[in-house]
């Protein structure tokens, strides 16, 4: 059996069209669990945990609320990172046919979803 | 917007009679597909001019993707026109592409999209005023849109299991264990789709990475497929570490974890410019 945060990457990758890579991280950029091909998964912790707290500042600076997620778009796809509760974030890889509709649908669940696995961490 | 009668548009019971119903009012504009994928249907004067759908490749990432527009040009274009009404005019106009070369990459990428929305079940759709986007062809009729996608279907209607289930397959190479000679007599194409055939990728993955059409990469998996190059990817096992326990074992406050090893800068060896004197 695998481990049901990696089960979880899996199936953001199987049910969301263009999601092609995933990694959890900490906010302080350790890898907790990717579901990665071509990235480098200690990399990409590191550079998203920096985006996502950089996002939080942007958010400061513009004064609009709450960060939900932030995207790099590229020419052919995107990088997404979305806080996963205080401690941990994730960061998606897509490729440019991302099904944005189903993206936003899935990523509340899911992101909840890995808050609970890894709150179960502490509470133990 | 102002033509036509609307009851037989909430009378259609799918796609293809909802295009009809278009085609015999003559109408322009959008549907709006929700679906897994969902897309847009673009439709001028009655006919089918574009599609889009995140099932399939549309005409800018087979573009891009394919290196016959590079990203720098594709910004200049579109920096252009912001209705994005003439996207295809500027491009053939700059001779970026050559106008019967955006035909078919319109067409094929409009025949492609139609084929990856037959193989999901739509939610709803919606008939919206036209959203501009990137065409040239003349426009197909749903007629010859319906025939093209059930000819695609048939061809592709194999023996074990349907197209929509060799679509959602994530294939694996089964070359690495044996057959290296067989690998090399291939076509180039066939290579290609082989290379990204990692147990990750579906065909419509494949499709993305490689800047081809969904139904050519499904073409070539089926024949990869029967010569039994590629197999579907069986899930393998893996765990992750802990997120508690990271140096500090009664982690009780998880909103601050320790910079345990974080590297640190040591003086003489910074790259940031010196102090200024103070005069």
């Amino acid at each position: 059996m695998s481990d049901p945060v990696i089960d979880l990457l899996t199936a953001l990758r199987d049910n969301v069209m263009g999601v092609t890579e995933s990694t959890l991280a900490t906010v302080d950029g350790l890898v907790v669990a990717s579901d990665v091909d071509k990235t480098h998964p200690e990399s990409m912790a590191a550079v998203a945990a920096a985006t996502l707290s950089l996002g939080h500042r942007l958010a400061d600076q513009g004064d609009t609320g709450q960060l939900r997620e932030i995207s790099a778009r590229c020419s052919t796809g995107h990088v997404i990172v979305t806080a996963v509760g205080d401690r941990a974030l994730l960061a998606v890889v897509t490729d440019e046919g991302l099904d944005q509709a189903a993206f936003r649908r899935e990523i509340p669940a899911v992101t909840a979803e890995l808050r609970r696995h890894l709150d179960k961490d502490v509470s133990s | 917007m102002t033509e036509g009668p609307p009851e037989p548009l909430t009378g259609s019971r799918n796609i293809p009679s909802l295009l009809s119903a278009l085609r015999s009012q003559e109408r322009s504009c959008t549907v709006v597909v929700a679906g897994a994928p969902g897309g847009s249907i673009h439709v001028r004067d009655g006919l089918v001019v574009a599609m889009e759908t995140p099932g399939a490749p549309s005409v800018e990432g087979l573009l891009l993707r394919s290196g016959r527009v590079s990203e720098e040009a594709w910004s200049s274009v579109r920096a252009t026109d912001t209705t994005h009404e003439h996207l295809a005019a500027e491009l053939v106009h700059r001779g970026l592409v050559g106008a019967g070369e955006l035909e078919v990459v319109s067409l094929s990428a409009l025949f492609d999209a139609a084929f990856a929305l037959s193989l999901a079940t739509p939610d709803s759709w919606e008939v919206t005023d036209p959203v501009p986007t990137l065409y040239r062809n003349a426009g197909v009729t749903p007629e010859r849109l319906l025939a093209e996608v059930s000819r695609r279907i048939n061809l592709l209607a194999g023996e074990p299991g349907s197209v929509a289930a060799l679509a959602r397959t994530r294939m694996e190479s089964a070359t690495a264990a044996g057959l290296p000679g067989a690998v090399g007599t291939l076509p180039a194409r066939h290579q290609d789709v082989l290379a990204n055939a990692d147990g990750r990728r579906t065909a419509r993955d494949i499709a993305f990475a490689l800047g081809r059409g969904l139904f050519a990469v499904m073409v070539d998996l089926r024949q990869l497929l029967d010569r039994g190059l590629v197999r579907p990817r069986t899930p393998s096992a893996d765990t992750r570490p802990s997120t508690a326990a990271r140096g500090a074992p009664s982690a009780v406050s998880p909103a601050a974890p320790e910079p345990v090893s974080l590297p640190r800068r040591r003086p003489g060896n910074t790259s940031s410019p010196a102090p200024r004197p103070q005069d």
